[in-house]
């Protein structure tokens, strides 16, 4: 298929623009079958000739015509030259063929299962397809966390249910003493589900399949006569696995869409203007009010940048320069001192509310919904500063309160973090551990999604029945996106110490979308500036790779440096995690060879020396794609000189045959009339082509008469006679 | 569902298929949203020709301020009728399949409001003022200024017009414009 792809690029750069009064049919059927590898008697070409005449800007019934010549023709010249194809190439045309049918089978089957397809379109009716950026990016993650769910249940809690069902029943035949009824009492655990525990998860919680606690450290046999079924290291294996493979689908997603974005558009900081005007107009919307109101945004747009580029540039003099790197600097600082703050507080509220005797009460929230309060409500002070710093351009202000945002939450989730790990547990604290995440995340949703929507709501209330001057409420897509990175992060945090939680996030995700899509349609207003989605969507996709890597490295400690609790989970036994993996599955002991090689790899040196030859590489590439820009302006240089050339030339042919009678035929020299085959192969120069496109001459219109030399070129313009208009098409 | 599936037999869906960048299925559903637009013509002749106004009835193209200009593009009789197998092929460009250079010929014919091959000033002057609305009308010195900035960005070879090759190198360098040329079926 890689052909297909350079067929692609060859079409679209040598192919012309053919206008529909040409006689197309003849001329493009004509054009194909000059290609060699189109015109072969095998699928692989008859496949490649219907992705080039689908390619093609022409009507149906133009490509069916098309289509019926170039089939003739192939039959025709098959016929004519006939050689049996051996069996090694029927081999590889059927093998090609059936793996490109599967995956158009499997492309269409998709389509079909595409989720939330109509609300996608009614969303993207009413606001166009930016904001349907933020919809596309929660609908990937949740497909992400359903495959984990899929993976998880399956191979850890479904196991764990069946064994623990099992072991319910043999425990039943035996008698229940009483240390069993007083240990689980200390646990705080309970038989019966409360109210409360679905906000704290503890209670019923604690000892249920959702926390690390239930599982069992033993193999046990599931059905009888198979072989046995090894639980912690299932366990291990799977979320092992479950983590390394999200990984890498991260970060290529993240280097697809940084490419995409960043390295194919250049930077894309000029032709700003262009796309603008280009691009601007959202084909997608289908609705009158958006119409409307993108109109107004588009004429604000533009409104916009003739005022910046009329304005003189930037902040002149040395005196306002250093009044804004002040501001700038003031304002960071005063960032940076309220984010330590923060943190001092959180640790503070920790030491205050994070004992074991507040869990079973609603005082377990506290913390968690101080933290998200905060997170909240900062949000509208960063943006509050931002515009008060007053960047000269939107997007570096958007960038910066993002950075700012997601600094706060990491702090925030650092500090939380560093306490749980160092804090004295009683017992199991990787189900303590995965009670605190569970609560952050259940009222991560009360706050952001349900409170959050509640405020909206009243604020449609007081402007529709109250109040006009206070205005709806806009649809923040930057915050809303950052809240779907903090909650992947906490998932990611606590799927070691919570299997089920994935599960939780995922209707968690799927109640967000349509809570967060009504909340749209009924309650906001349209964002008064255009956003350049493509490029914030990868840095969204950066700082989601970011966190994970984050959270690999902190559980790559906690797995070889924290000790394990004695009493519960399914890597009792060991002192650490890791020994489970590595006695128990690779049988390796601390002497060993290979562990002594593994421990000199991972040394500080070594690692330093790795990262200093990867800076060297990056800044050697860097280098080569800033040259590769040299090489781009001097190209552009060069063909604005061409373009020059070519008129000055043209300008003296006409001047001369303009003098000479005229003996032959001049619709001959030009190409206008001749046989379909004669065209090609009498003039191989292809001069031909410059047939019937028309050329502006630099604003001088081409069929005026009068002698008028244009802004001063050097070079001596000709008027253009009226019976010879010199066209050419792209060059 | 089984109504409109009589209408077309199994070799013209595979005709279609191999002509647009549909699936089948996708070719049924444009089907039932180009007859929602004239049921009972759509009814006696599935390829019908419907006019104009008819066809900007659609929602996406109704608020279009090019609902026009696409109409006469994608035309095959050249004066705005769009028989169902132009709407396939509309459709077919609008949607997610089709590659950015498909979609950027198209753009340059709609943008090229004159039909001489090249956005020339007028053209550019027309789509800033569509753009723009008719109710929000920017002035004749700021839309003349907006046109010199479009022509120092993008025109290379200092024609005062934009030729394809020109639009499609700017295309190339947009990420947004697949996102914003996009109509959904």
């Amino acid at each position: 298929m890689s052909q297909i792809i350079r067929f692609h690029s060859a079409l679209s750069i040598d192919g012309d623009l053919i206008t529909s009064t040409a006689s197309d049919v003849e001329q493009i059927t004509q054009e194909l079958e000059q290609r060699e590898q189109l015109m072969e008697d095998n699928p692989l070409s008859e496949q490649l000739r219907i992705e080039a005449i689908k390619s093609m800007a022409q009507t149906l019934s133009i490509k069916r015509q098309i289509r019926a010549n170039l089939a003739r023709t192939v039959t025709r010249r098959s016929v004519s030259r006939s050689k049996p194809i051996s069996l090694l190439r029927k081999c590889r045309y059927s093998s090609k063929m059936y793996a490109s049918q599967f995956v158009k089978l499997v492309k269409t089957s998709l389509t079909n299962f595409e989720l939330f397809y109509g609300s996608m379109k009614e969303v993207e009716g009413h606001f166009g397809n930016r904001i349907s950026a933020y919809f596309k990016f929660l609908r990937w993650l949740l497909v992400l966390n359903l495959v984990v769910v899929i993976f998880v249940f399956w191979f850890v809690s479904f196991p764990q249910i069946l064994y623990s069902g099992m072991e319910r029943r043999l425990e039943q035949v035996s008698s229940e003493d009483e240390q069993n009824i007083t240990t689980r009492a200390m646990r705080n655990s309970r038989d019966e589900l409360s109210f409360t525990d679905l906000f704290t998860g503890e209670g019923y919680f604690t000892e249920s399949v959702l926390f690390y606690g239930f599982y069992s450290n033993v193999s046990f046999t599931l059905l009888p006569g198979t072989s046995e079924y090894s639980l912690p290291h299932a366990y291990f294996l799977t979320v092992i696995i479950m983590y390394l493979s999200t990984f890498v689908i991260v970060s290529l997603s993240m280097a697809r869409s940084y490419r995409i974005s960043f390295i194919e558009t250049s930077g894309a900081v000029q032709n700003v203007l262009t796309h603008k005007i280009f691009c601007s107009w959202d084909f997608g919307i289908a609705n009158e009010k958006a119409a409307h109101l993108k109109h107004a945004s588009i004429y604000h747009e533009l409104r916009e940048y003739l005022s910046v580029i009329n304005r003189p540039d930037g902040p002149v003099g040395r005196w306002n320069r250093l009044r804004s790197t002040a501001l700038h600097m003031t304002a960071h600082l005063a960032v940076l001192a309220m984010i330590a703050s923060i943190a001092f507080g959180t640790w503070m509220l920790l030491q205050q509310f994070g004992q074991t005797e507040h869990f079973t009460t609603w005082s377990a929230l506290y913390v968690s919904i101080t933290t998200n309060v905060t997170m909240l409500f900062f949000q509208y002070v960063f943006r509050f500063i931002s515009r008060m710093e007053d960047y000269r351009r939107p997007s570096t202000a958007l960038n910066i309160n993002l950075m700012r945002n997601f600094l706060l939450q990491l702090c925030i989730v650092g500090v939380l973090m560093f306490y749980w790990l160092n804090k004295a547990y009683d017992h199991c604290w990787e189900t303590s551990v995965g009670q605190e995440i569970y609560r952050l995340i259940v009222i991560d949703f009360v706050v952001s999604v349900l409170f959050l929507a509640c405020l909206q709501a009243s604020r449609y209330a007081i402007n529709r029945f109250y109040n006009r001057s206070i205005s709806l409420p806009e649809f923040c897509i930057t915050n809303n996106s950052l809240g779907l990175v903090y909650n992947q992060t906490l998932l990611w945090f606590g799927l070691l110490f919570s299997p089920l939680l994935c599960v939780v996030v995922a209707a968690k995700l799927f109640l967000t979308f349509y809570i967060k899509k009504l909340s749209l349609i009924y309650f906001c207003k349209p964002q008064s500036k255009l956003w350049r989605s493509s490029q914030t969507q990868t840095l969204f996709l950066v700082l989601v790779f970011v966190s994970l890597f984050g959270v690999i490295i902190t559980h790559g400690y906690i797995i070889t440096q924290i000790p394990v609790s004695e009493e519960c989970g399914p890597f009792r036994g060991n002192t650490y995690m890791y020994q489970l993996f590595m006695e128990g599955i690779l049988k390796l002991q601390e002497e060993h060879i290979f562990w002594k090689i593994f421990s000199y790899v991972t040394k500080p040196a070594i690692i330093g020396g790795l990262l200093l030859t990867m800076g060297v590489v990056t800044y050697y590439l860097r280098a080569k794609s800033k040259a590769q820009i040299a090489k781009v302006k001097l190209l552009k240089e060069m063909l604005c000189m061409e373009a020059k050339d070519k008129e000055f030339l043209l300008a003296n042919i006409s001047k001369i045959t303009r003098g000479k009678e005229w003996n032959f035929d001049r619709d001959l020299l030009n190409g206008r009339k001749s046989s379909t085959a004669d065209k090609y192969y009498s003039d191989p120069s292809g001069t031909w082509r410059y047939a019937d496109s028309p050329r502006k001459i630099s604003g001088i219109s081409v069929l005026r008469d009068e002698d008028e030399s244009p802004t001063g070129s050097g070079y001596q313009r000709i008027d253009e006679c009226n019976e010879e208009r010199v066209r050419m098409r792209r060059f | 569902m089984g109504q409109v599936k009589s209408q077309f037999s199994e070799e013209e869906l595979q005709d279609y298929e191999d002509l647009t960048y549909f699936t089948k299925k996708e070719i049924l559903f444009a089907h039932k949203k180009f007859k929602a637009l004239a049921p009972e013509k759509v009814g006696h002749n599935k390829n019908a020709r419907l006019s104009m106004n008819k066809i900007l009835q659609y929602p996406e193209l109704r608020v279009n301020p090019f609902g026009d200009r696409i109409c006469k593009v994608f035309s095959s009789s050249n004066n705005g009728e769009i028989s169902f197998e132009d709407f396939l092929d509309m459709m077919s460009v609008f949607s997610d399949a089709a590659p950015k250079s498909v979609k950027a010929e198209h753009a340059f014919r709609i943008f090229d409001f004159d039909g001489d091959d090249m956005i020339g000033k007028n053209d550019l002057k027309q789509v800033i003022q569509r753009l723009t609305g008719y109710n929000n009308a920017l002035n004749e010195s700021d839309i003349d200024q907006l046109i010199t900035n479009i022509l120092e960005e993008a025109d290379l070879d200092d024609d005062g017009a934009l030729s394809f090759a020109e639009f499609e190198h700017i295309i190339d360098k947009s990420s947004d414009f697949t996102n914003s040329f996009r109509i959904r079926l």
